[in-house]
């Protein structure tokens, strides 16, 4: 990774990228579930690139509707969502997720985002006026 | 007795601010020894190497729906009858102690002895679970939160509807002979029944709460409110009610008081009730729009800025809450800890210890025991992950990265 391509994380926090590990709950007959395997997915994808960037896989992003779910978020930071993901979206997810690391605050604009992404971002909340404003 | 020797982790004590590299002994049940140098080893003594993770205190939820289905709204939880609702409860108790929870305090129970039937059970090793204070539905009047009845219709919810002082009293009496730990009680309402009984509401007189309260110290047992407003915060430190949920609408007259008495009282604020439904229930129908409307978010702002107050003020503010509903679903409870950090200024171990120590002693209570922390003499209620906690708490999301859970010196899960 170059130096204008490196990470920016505050100084004690790990690049993430959130994906819920249980999507799709109306499928329990599926013995691997779709998100474990949008998980594994990425993270063949960051290994293959040797990317920083960890995959956090947790029990739900609040998108049970919409599966599978990627979210980023970090102290002080945006939070972004994506619903229905697929295998397919891994390389625009880490894309992403490359820039949304690169700056301060997380905020990337939607203009920037490719249309496929674009269309399933589904949460993009500030980040809190506390956390915001700490020094990194 | 079987002994258990942890080598090789960084043990986070819970108290402290950092991590120091140790050796643990357990025997039995209990921690027997912590060191920062080799103890010794007995023949027959199980040897974990930790190979550099954190060992940790197990996590103390104060404010726990185990026997909630993630439903969409508190009809949709009645809706579903008794027996399947014994399922999904044991099926929820373990995927919490999967979660690294050693102990839960239960904060309302979706029917009457739900809680104190899967308590008795994980108790007697039936099923695996946390450690459980068993609690009542959540006691109501006419028309509160957990009343959604009309007048001709009646429509089953999670709330024990009581008007006087004479009915609270006989209620609490028949929940306790069933064998209840606590007794929760909602004095005031929610922006989840606005219109009928906002945040800001106290729908109890003081009659009520007084008798609730009285009959309830009287027979030993352990007091628990769903207090937004503040007459409501102002009646838990009148009649000694010990877990004060949300205090959203304290006034920093409430709190400089509260502060005065901050060794009888914990704040649960459950926040992500309010950070879930505000930014991230629109699938539900729950815009940002709507979460202002009903006065959701405003819950979500006020709630913060006094947590950032009480912390500040020495009040111990503790984690977790609330989950067991569809957009807030259990198992997404650690999100929790986050919130303390970006939503109530704390650092990363003030909310660990929140959530182990401070969790602990809120579990304990004046029982004696000692759960919560990595000391001598303590349970053995342990995890370890796979990382440091510390720098990153999001690590306790991540069944992947919890890699050991030991209850009462039992490995529920063993590390590989």
């Amino acid at each position: 990774m170059s130096k204008r391509d490196r990470l920016k994380p505050n100084a004690s926090e790990t690049a993430l990228i959130f994906v819920c590990g249980t999507c799709d709950r109306d499928k329990p007959e599926m013995r691997t579930k779709a998100g474990a395997a949008l998980a594994n997915a990425i993270l063949a994808k960051l290994a293959a690139g040797s990317s920083p960037m960890q995959v956090r896989k947790v029990a739900c992003l609040n998108g049970c509707r919409r599966p599978c779910n990627a979210a980023f978020r970090g102290h002080g930071r945006w939070t972004y969502r994506f619903s229905q993901c697929a295998p397919s979206d891994v390389d625009d997810l880490v894309a992403f997720g490359t820039r949304y690391w690169q700056t301060a605050q997380g905020e990337v604009s939607d203009q920037v985002l490719p249309p496929t992404l674009r269309a399933k971002l589904s949460v993009r909340t500030p980040p809190s006026v506390l956390s915001r404003d700490e020094p990194a | 007795m079987k002994t258990v020797l942890f080598t090789n982790v960084k043990i986070f004590e819970g108290t402290k601010p950092k991590l120091e590299a140790g050796e643990v002994l357990i025997e039995g049940n209990r921690i027997q020894h912590v060191a920062t140098t080799r103890l010794p080893r007995a023949k027959d003594t199980a040897v974990i190497d930790g190979r550099g993770a954190t060992l940790m205190p197990g996590l103390v939820n104060p404010h726990c729906h185990f026997t909630y289905n993630n439903a969409v709204s508190l009809a949709d939880i009645n809706a579903l009858p008794v027996e399947e609702n014994l399922l999904v409860a044991i099926r929820n108790a373990k995927t919490y102690l999967d979660y690294g929870f050693t102990a839960v305090i239960g904060m309302a129970s979706a029917k009457p002895r739900l809680e104190v039937v899967v308590r008795n059970a994980v108790n007697k090793g039936e099923f695996p679970g946390p450690r459980i204070r068993a609690c009542t539905p959540e006691y109501t009047v006419s028309g509160g939160v957990g009343d959604d009845s009309r007048l001709d219709i009646y429509v089953p919810s999670i709330g024990l509807v009581c008007d006087g002082a004479d009915e609270f009293r006989r209620s609490v009496r028949q929940l306790i002979r069933e064998g209840v730990d606590l007794v929760k009680f909602n004095n005031a309402g929610d922006s989840f029944t606005l219109g009928r009984v906002g945040g800001d509401v106290n729908p109890m007189t003081d009659d009520e709460v007084r008798a609730i309260c009285e009959t309830t110290l009287n027979l030993g047992k352990r007091l628990a409110a769903h207090a937004h407003a503040d007459s409501g915060v102002r009646q838990c430190i009148k009649y000694g009610v010990e877990f004060i949920n949300h205090a959203t609408f304290a006034t920093d007259a409430t709190i400089a008081q509260l502060a005065k008495h901050a060794d009888k009282h914990w704040v649960v604020p459950a926040i992500a009730a309010r950070y879930n439904t505000t930014y991230e229930a629109k699938d539900w129908g729950i815009t940002e729009a709507v979460a202002t409307a009903i006065g959701n978010k405003r819950e979500l702002e006020e709630g913060s800025k006094n947590m950032q107050k009480m912390h500040l003020a020495g009040i111990k503010v503790l984690p977790f809450g609330d989950y067991g509903f569809a957009w807030l679903p259990i198992g997404q409870d650690c999100r929790d800890l986050e919130h303390m950090v970006n939503l109530f200024g704390m650092k990363p171990w003030e909310a660990l210890r929140a959530a182990t120590a401070y969790g602990g002693e809120a579990w304990a209570g004046t029982s004696g025991e000692l759960l919560g922390r990595i000391k001598p003499g303590y349970l053995a209620d342990l995890i370890m992950i796979d990382g440091d906690p510390l720098k990153d708490l999001t690590l306790l999301q991540d069944l992947c990265k919890i890699t050991a859970v030991m209850k009462d010196g039992v490995f529920h899960r063993r590390p590989s």
